[in-house]
């Protein structure tokens, strides 16, 4: 691989991570949803410096290597959506559980105040 | 034994005095709860006016959610049994003591009042009659109990099925011929009244439209099915571990 394009790969993967550790440290990114961005960044880190990895995977494919790099690109793109579909779904039942909740409280302060 | 019956309602404020009306009129002792589901229009003033409790749901959460919010309130008031019925009139009051006879007598959870025990006269839709087939055959395979009705929402319920159907297992999207397999693998008997339902008056259901309807099969479907795996994989493990 060029020096050149390792150069670019490089400040692409290691901009991705800290970008992503300055998000938690101000608290607008929390760890727990921070964790899949690091792995991305870090493979991406570990796909340029082990190459000849690359080029054996895609020779085993039969397919060139910028065609292995793309789909896991993909890849990665829909476990980032997944993870926030996961989050979403957590989310909804936590505001059905207090959507609930509001219900009952407000139920018991009406029978409390005609008592 | 203390019984309250749940009502969830969605912008059923013609319909709701009269559901309640009927429910007192039966003189039998028996509360009620109407759970408000985001509403637009005077369904709470109207249930408290007939001298209903009400739960008002901040936004529209669906059926399922609506109640679960019933077994929840039940469940924090002590009350033994929780008699099921939909706020728009299609389930008449007068069945209440038969269901609750019912599940005494017989020793049973789940009352399912069915339209289809015994002919009732009532008449659905085509597609959704197909539906009602379809699941109700895939419920009666599944827990060896002849289920003619599966998607009727007019129950009556004791009070040790109320910590399942409180618990996140319960299926708050459409809590129907899933629910019925879920509670025969929780270990609760369920068993059919025949009665006679009426069509809603605007001759809409929960599940309208064709996109709305296709769902409702495909979550159906799927819930079933994970259903299944996931207990028989527990099964699969408890025997393991013996």
């Amino acid at each position: 691989m060029p020096l050149i394009q390792k150069v670019f790969f490089y400040i692409v993967a290691l901009s991705i991570f800290v970008l992503v550790l300055n998000l938690v440290r101000k608290r607008q990114l929390k760890e727990s949803y921070s964790w899949l961005w690091i792995i991305i960044s870090v493979s991406l880190f570990l796909l340029i410096s082990q190459y000849s990895l690359l080029t054996r995977v895609s020779r085993v494919l039969q397919v060139t290597p910028s065609i292995v790099i793309l789909f896991m690109g993909v890849i990665a793109l829909l476990l980032l959506v997944l993870q926030l579909f996961l989050i979403n779904c957590a989310q909804s039942v936590q505001i059905k559980n207090m959507a609930q909740r509001m219900a009952l409280l407000e139920e018991k302060m009406d029978r409390d105040r005609r008592e | 034994m203390k019984t309250i019956v749940i009502i969830p309602a969605y912008n059923e404020e013609a319909r709701i005095g009269g559901v309640i009306r009927g429910i007192v009129g039966l003189d039998i002792g028996l509360d009620i709860v109407v759970v408000n589901d985001g509403s637009f229009d005077g369904t709470c003033g109207c249930a408290k006016t007939e001298g209903a409790a009400v739960l008002n749901h901040p936004i529209n959460m669906g059926y399922g959610a609506a109640l679960q919010t019933g077994y929840k309130y039940a469940l924090e008031n002590g009350y033994d049994i929780v008699v099921q019925m939909d706020g728009d009139g299609q389930h008449d009051p007068k069945y209440i003591p038969y269901m609750l006879d019912a599940s005494s007598k017989e020793d049973v959870d789940v009352v399912i009042g069915s339209r289809f025990k015994q002919d009732s006269g009532y008449q659905a839709p085509v597609l959704r009659r197909l539906g009602m087939i379809f699941f109700g055959i895939l419920v009666t395979l599944v827990t060896r109990r002849k289920t003619t009705d599966p998607t009727s929402g007019y129950q009556a319920i004791r009070r040790r099925v109320l910590p399942f159907l409180a618990s996140e297992e319960f299926p708050c999207d459409y809590a129907d011929a899933d629910l019925l397999i879920m509670l025969y693998y929780n270990g609760f008997t369920t068993a059919e009244f025949p009665m006679q339902m009426y069509l809603n008056e605007r001759g809409k259901s929960m599940h309208s439209g064709i996109p709305g309807n296709l769902y409702y099969v495909f979550k159906i479907c799927l819930s079933i099915f994970l259903t299944v795996v996931r207990e028989n994989l527990k099964r699969g493990r408890r025997e393991k571990c013996l």
